[in-house]
């Protein structure tokens, strides 16, 4: 489809596209042929470094999933001040520039340790992971969340703030803290399974 | 206030816009707490880790007592500078320092490392307030 049909919501569109069929695939029978074959993925897991550490010690476990709740958090400050002042309820009086991208640049860190910490912790207990949905619907949101921050909230603050429809910006912004909170729930419910 | 988010920003403008999103999100923290620790209250109150946290948590409301009384007091000196005075820095270091902590020991409290039942040492039964021949709760 060429962009220009879309006009200036091409990537929104696309983004909202892939998260779609994203989400087609994983809830139908289509998902089944690429679930098995990653099955040898999870076992793998398991036996690289990461996962012997993991499964070994449990202590060095407990604390990469520390500092994987810290990231977590740190995340979550960032969204619930960076939507808060779209929102019009943090921050007021502080310019949406400023606070957006001092957020933003906090928000990458958070999600690198959120992503390194989680890849540990994956290895760790791959095969349990594997077989619980729960763990599925976590990578989905977390995937639709960077997906979303990145090709749709992003680029659309990039613009000036004052020449956005403000129902579209609270939008994005009520979108964006439900798209985080769904990974943070997910997450936990992570450990309430199996 | 360590200058390294919105240092533009007039400290004490930033400390007076997030007081109250930070007492919703502490009384959200406080009331759940309560009510996991009703859940398990035996195992919870035997926990290191919770006994380590709740002394946090008493340090963290000194610490940002101290810290706020000070700030208040000594703010118009420096608020527009990119980097408040030491012990107001100092304060805030304490601060992500403890709740970091709280953070860690709380997923900790899930973990029976040091739980009674076990064979512990003298020291941690004593920490832990363990008593003898004590089965799991």
């Amino acid at each position: 489809m060429p962009p220009a049909i879309l006009g200036p919501y091409t990537r929104t569109i696309l983004t909202a596209a892939i998260i779609a069929a994203a989400l087609g695939f994983s809830f139908t029978y289509a998902r089944l042929s690429v679930y098995t074959e990653l099955m040898p993925f999870f076992e793998w897991m398991e036996t690289t470094w990461f996962g012997y550490v993991g499964k070994t010690w449990g202590a060095a476990f407990a604390t990469i999933q520390a500092g994987h709740l810290i990231g977590l958090a740190v995340l979550g400050g960032c969204v619930i001040v960076s939507d808060g002042r779209l929102l019009g309820v943090l921050l007021t009086d502080v310019p949406h520039r400023k606070v957006i991208d001092r957020a933003d640049r906090v928000f990458f860190w958070a999600l690198i340790t959120l992503l390194a910490t989680g890849v540990f912790m994956a290895c760790g207990v791959a095969m349990k992971i594997y077989y619980l949905p729960v763990y599925w619907y976590k990578m989905l949101a977390l995937g639709a969340g960077i997906l979303f921050h990145y090709y749709v909230r992003r680029p659309l603050v990039a613009h000036e703030i004052e020449s956005i429809n403000p129902i579209i910006l609270k939008m994005t912004a009520i979108a964006s803290i439900l798209v985080w909170f769904l990974v943070a729930a997910t997450g936990r419910w992570i450990g309430f399974s199996g | 206030m360590l200058g390294y988010a919105f240092p533009d920003v007039p400290a004490s403008k930033i400390a007076d816009r997030l007081n109250i999103p930070m007492l919703i999100g502490f009384t959200v923290m406080f009331v759940t707490g309560i009510l996991l620790f009703y859940a398990v209250p035996v195992r919870s109150a035997q926990s290191v880790w919770f006994r380590i946290k709740m002394i946090l948590l008493v340090a963290c409301a000194i610490n940002a007592y101290l810290f706020h009384k000070r700030m208040n007091e000594s703010v118009s000196s420096w608020d527009n500078e990119a980097r408040a005075p030491k012990r107001i820095r100092t304060g805030a270091m304490l601060s992500l320092v403890f709740w970091t902590i709280v953070v860690i020991c709380g997923r900790f409290i899930a973990y029976d490392w040091f739980d009674c039942d076990y064979d512990q040492s003298a020291f941690i039964d004593f920490v832990a307030g363990c008593i003898d021949g004590q089965a799991r709760f």
